[in-house]
């Protein structure tokens, strides 16, 4: 048996420099296949994750809220809050899992420096100084000032589209003027400490203290939600600590992982199946261009499979041979394309590729938050899946020429010969 | 037998000559205009109390309001505590709020106009509208009906700028008082956007003058806001200076 296949990788090796010409087309096909699989998986594994990063980060790995606020979200209900924090923040801290938990306030506000109001708004964050120490300012960028501190007076560091559409400026007084739980005013005179960027969700907000949160919201002990963060964004580790949470709160809090919120439950599978189009679209090129030389291959060599077939050699032989032959070209133009793509992703890895501010200006405050630049991310996971992908669209662009040299009947190829 | 439906039908024709002959239906314009002039006045102050009802809970509010004919108009709010100080003045087409916590004047323009006065079902484009509806809307009478058991006039009226904040308004106006004890407020397409109804109506002055006003916002569902007036005046005495930025910074 080993005998025998030894026999066919060699006929198959012999076969492959015959024609060294067609046998590089083959293999630059695969080639550029591969490399082109390689840097698009590794863009887009990176793009997904730092957006799926982002909004983990920016929303928590999973939030608890009260299930009245829950049912009425899109309303951004204040009076559905949590108004006795501290002893939810225990419990939530106290689950296995849990790295970290805070209290958060979010809220819509109108903003003006000048004597007008009305025209622009941002959306109010209020935490404690250690989440934004630990979970906004790793991924923000400080375009001018500093970050928020203890003071008395109300401080506020804004995104930059935020200050932008205010005018606002470090050192500026700036009016943000919400609305309480029970919808009276709520004006706070804050002065702007900070303008930062980072992704589109953190430039449209106005970022304050807890404290300065709750007198807006006029919330005495309360929050609007917890969020809280595990070992891993990865929604296989945050969703069953969000199902632990929500079995210690009860039902009188729904309880969520940010994998289960908003548009992400319907995104979820289209990123996870976009590496599977990805590969699947290259595979069906390959093919094409892998049939189309396996072909001519087999044309050319009728009589001689003839020949073959009549010194007994079997269908399945036949067949061998000439998938073999596919797979060896397959697998050097795999190396090399797994090689020139990896090399090409690293490039991208380290550079990025740059969508403009544009871009993020226009995601706005859209439900995912969107960067200027992304990087690409490459795994040996990636590599190997991608040289696979190689492999396999040589082997199944050979196998229906394959089939149809194993169904030469020897008799015809010998009287084709002569 | 004979002889007593006779008596009958004599004593129905009777019945029908004795009746006193309907009222002649009055033109749009003319229910209009008595409409405003029931609800304008040169100048007038009262207190009202604001109750604020978003469906699951309520606030009260409690304002000093003074007016200068149909345009001018200035609001201080002295309770709750928290919103103590907080003051509105509208001049002409314009309107400004003084916020104490913040020390700040604002003018109040673009979006926020049509948000609600402290959360209420009244937003500020409401508060800014003048009781002009004979000037602002083309009407016509739409028939008579029965509401809360009093005759009202139907009166469909549709604005004549584009300008107006409802371009459409149904008025159910007392045939008695010439209030509009019920409006339905319509958007362009079509869509009912409020309700607003008059109750309690005293006769003060010789005009006959709401007390009472409910708003329902029908795009907040369970909303809605009261507004009870006392303590209402006409034509007193007013200082230039109610009506003024300083005014609104300083108070009284």
């Amino acid at each position: 048996m080993i005998q025998r296949i030894s026999g066919q990788v060699r006929l198959a090796l012999r076969n492959s420099v015959r024609n060294v010409r067609r046998s590089m087309l083959t293999a630059i096909t695969v080639l550029v296949g591969t490399s082109l699989t390689v840097v698009a998986l590794a863009f887009m594994t990176g793009l997904y994750d730092q957006i799926m990063i982002d909004y983990a980060e920016n929303q928590g790995h999973g939030r608890v809220v009260t299930a009245a606020f829950e049912k009425r979200e899109m309303l951004q209900p204040l009076y559905e809050n949590i108004a006795d924090v501290d002893p939810v923040l225990d419990t939530v801290r106290a689950i296995p899992g849990v790295t970290d938990a805070y209290p958060v306030i979010r809220l819509g506000v109108s903003t003006a420096v000048g004597e007008e109001i009305g025209e622009t708004f941002a959306n109010v964050t209020g935490a404690p100084l250690e989440w934004y120490e630990s979970h906004v300012k790793p991924r923000a960028i400080v375009l001018d000032g500093a970050w928020l501190s203890e003071s008395k007076d109300a401080q506020v560091v804004l995104g930059r589209r935020a200050a932008n559409d205010a005018g606002a400026k470090v050192g500026d007084s700036i009016l943000l003027l919400g609305a309480t739980q029970y919808g009276s005013m709520s004006p706070v005179n804050a002065k702007v400490v900070g303008v930062i960027t980072g992704d589109s969700t953190l430039d449209t907000q106005a970022f304050v203290t807890l404290d300065t949160a709750r007198w807006m919201a006029d919330m005495e002990s309360g929050a609007l939600q917890v969020m809280f963060y595990t070992d891993s964004f990865e929604p296989s580790v945050a969703e069953p600590v969000a199902l632990a949470v929500q079995g210690a709160l009860g039902d009188t809090y729904v309880v969520s992982s940010w994998s289960q919120q908003g548009a992400w439950p319907g995104t979820m599978p289209v990123i996870n199946g976009m590496e599977y189009i990805i590969a699947g679209l290259m595979i069906f090129v390959m093919v094409l261009a892998i049939f189309n030389t396996m072909s001519m291959s087999v044309m050319e060599r009728t009589s001689e499979i003839g020949v073959m077939r009549a010194m007994g050699q079997s269908r399945i032989g036949a067949v061998s041979t000439f998938l073999i032959e596919a797979g060896l070209i397959g697998a050097v133009g795999g190396v090399l394309g797994v090689l020139i793509g990896g090399l090409f992703a690293a490039y991208l890895a380290t550079q990025g590729v740059s969508l403009g501010q544009d871009m993020v200006d226009q995601a706005g405050e859209g439900a995912f938050p969107i960067k200027s630049t992304y990087y690409a991310v490459i795994s040996v996971q990636t590599l190997l899946y991608c040289l696979g992908v190689g492999v396999a669209a040589a082997i199944a662009g050979a196998a229906m020429p394959a089939i149809r040299a194993a169904s030469i009947r020897p008799t015809h190829a010998m009287r084709a010969r002569r | 037998m004979k002889r007593t439906l006779w008596a009958l039908a004599l004593l129905a024709g009777t019945a029908h000559a004795e009746e006193p002959a309907p009222p002649p239906v009055p033109t749009a314009a003319e229910l209009l205009a008595k409409v405003d002039a029931n609800l304008q006045s040169t100048s007038q102050s009262s207190t009202a109390k604001m109750v604020v009802n978003n469906g699951r809970r309520t606030r009260e509010y409690v304002l000093k309001i003074v007016a200068r004919g149909q345009t001018d108009s200035a609001v201080e709010y002295v309770a709750p505590e928290r919103e103590k100080g907080t003051r509105m003045l509208k001049i002409d087409d314009q309107m400004w709020l003084y916020m104490p916590r913040a020390e700040r004047v604002q003018k109040i323009s673009g979006h926020m106009m049509r948000q609600g006065m402290m959360g209420s079902d009244m937003s500020y484009e409401d508060a800014m509208a003048t009781a002009d509806f004979d000037e602002m809307y083309t009407a016509k009478v739409a028939g008579s009906e029965m509401l809360e058991g009093r005759s009202h006039w139907k009166v469909e009226a549709v604005a004549k700028d584009k300008s107006v904040t409802y371009p459409k308004r149904v008025l159910w106006i007392d045939e008695v008082t010439f209030i509009p004890s019920k409006q339905e407020l319509y958007a362009v397409s079509g869509m009912l956007l409020k309700t607003w109804t008059m109750s309690d109506v005293r006769l003060i002055d010789g005009k006959h003058v709401p007390h009472q006003m409910t708003i329902t916002d029908q795009l907040k569902p369970g909303s809605n806001t009261t507004f009870i007036t006392s303590d209402l005046q006409f034509d007193v005495p007013l200082q230039d200076e109610v009506f003024s930025l300083r005014w609104l910074e300083r108070g009284q």
